[in-house]
């Protein structure tokens, strides 16, 4: 730097010139041009941060709401072991009166009671419920397994047994966020009277008659031959005749 | 303006509140450093009006981007090297920063003090605009002449000349003012 340098640098270097009025307005409103961008900004980012708290605090209302359909509670019909199966005085207990059955499958919600919308149908020869944990001796050797190998794949989740004095089931309980399959109410079974056999119909037919009363065939269901075998003028059997007989006037009441 | 600098006790602190976008803060820079800011954009543009517009315009270039100020140095620094670079813009866009052999024209006004800051502005004033421009980075602003070379698009030799060419035409300038003031 040569003095020419120094000298203008000196002079010149600091100087301040006074900015005119019109350089000030010109500042004020280009300073007003930014701020609204920057409030509309500041607003956006309020606007922004109130909704994600909101949705936020839905989403926690929801799953509050659904958590007892998160957690289903569910029950496991095991069969029960052998030993249990065969002891006399629990197949002597197991076997209620009706109105015992009824309270005890009225219980049934209370053994799951997470899940009032899939009731656990309880099985028919309930008598009682006796709630029993992995730790205890008595435990039945499967239930004790199946416990430990549920809580060895989540420790986190409790489960319980019930002894339910079946005579070959038991109730596993727990708190399984898991759908198992449960068990379906099974269907009353109507058994139907099978015919007796011929011989056994016309022995009890004869005892009939030998106490005096008067011989019915119809009774017994005997039909004599002749009337089975009898031909009408058509040519028919008797029985033959009278079906089509009747199926001809079920078939004219039909389009009538 | 009212007077509000006293709330940023320090540059850096002044710095923080711009990058913040605080109003107050932007106000009292403009307060302290416009005159500054002005006389730069005064050396580099002759037309004074066209030097306010760009001195704003520089503010508000310095408020945009104060968020890559890396608090190393000065700020006030920082800022004059944002407001050479608007000036520069501006000549750039008038198609006044053409570096070459300009004539230089003659002055009649010789009659002021020589060393007033005035007459040293209107010394340069009367500079070509590319002298002007490397004078006024070099010997004032204390860029190298790389830099000076990187910011107009020039080469180093280019610079160097111009420069010499510059201070050549204010000596005679300031030797035309010694013998005028002696008589």
């Amino acid at each position: 730097m040569n003095q020419t340098d120094h000298h203008f640098s000196k002079k010149l270097r600091d100087l301040e010139i006074t900015p005119s009025e019109r350089a000030n307005e010109l500042f004020r409103s280009r300073l007003e041009q930014i701020s609204p961008q920057k409030k509309e900004k500041a607003v956006t980012k309020y606007f922004a941060t109130a909704a994600a708290v909101i949705v936020a605090l839905g989403f926690l209302v929801f799953l509050h709401l659904n958590k007892d359909v998160m957690k289903t509670d569910t029950a496991i019909v095991l069969p029960k072991p052998a030993e249990e199966v065969s002891r006399p005085e629990t197949a002597a207990e197991s076997l209620p009166s009706e109105s015992e059955a009824g309270a005890t499958v009225d219980e049934a919600p209370s053994v799951t009671p997470g899940n009032p919308a899939r009731p656990v149908p309880a099985p028919e020869r309930v008598s009682t419920v006796k709630t029993l944990h992995a730790e205890e001796e008595n435990l039945p050797r499967q239930a004790k397994k199946l416990l430990s190998d549920l809580q060895s794949l989540n420790p986190e989740i409790s489960y319980r047994y019930h002894s339910t004095d079946l005579t070959d089931f038991a109730i596993l309980d727990s708190h399984v966020p898991l759908e198992l399959e449960t068990r379906e109410p099974a269907a009353p079974v109507i058994t139907a009277d099978e015919p007796l056999p011929l011989l056994t119909r016309v022995v009890r037919e004869v005892k009939y008659v030998a106490n005096g009363e008067k011989p019915d065939l119809d009774r017994s269901g005997i039909k004599p031959a002749a009337t089975v075998f009898a031909h009408n003028q058509n040519g028919l059997l008797a029985n033959e005749s009278r079906q089509i007989k009747e199926g001809f006037h079920k078939f004219k009441e039909i389009f009538r | 303006m009212a007077r509000i600098l006293p709330l940023f006790k320090t540059e850096h602190d002044l710095a923080r509140a711009i990058i913040r976008g605080d109003g107050n803060a932007q106000r009292a820079f403009y307060e302290k450093y416009s005159g500054k800011f002005l006389a730069i954009c005064c050396r580099y543009i002759k037309d004074r009006m066209a030097a306010e517009d760009v001195m704003v315009e520089s503010m508000m270039r310095i408020f945009e981007k104060s968020s890559q100020f890396d608090f190393q140095g000065s700020f006030e620094g920082w800022s004059r090297r944002l407001v050479v670079n608007q000036a520069l813009g501006y000549l750039r866009s008038k198609k006044m920063l053409e570096v070459g052999v300009e004539e230089i024209r003659e002055t009649t006004d010789t009659t002021e003090g020589l060393l007033e800051a005035e007459d040293l502005m209107r010394l340069i004033h009367e500079l070509p605009s590319g002298y002007r421009a490397v004078f006024n980075l070099y010997a004032i602003e204390g860029y190298s002449h790389a830099e000076i070379a990187e910011l107009l698009g020039i080469s180093e030799g280019t610079s160097k000349s111009q420069l010499s060419r510059a201070r050549a035409a204010l000596q005679e300038r300031l030797n035309e003012f010694q013998f005028t003031s002696n008589f």
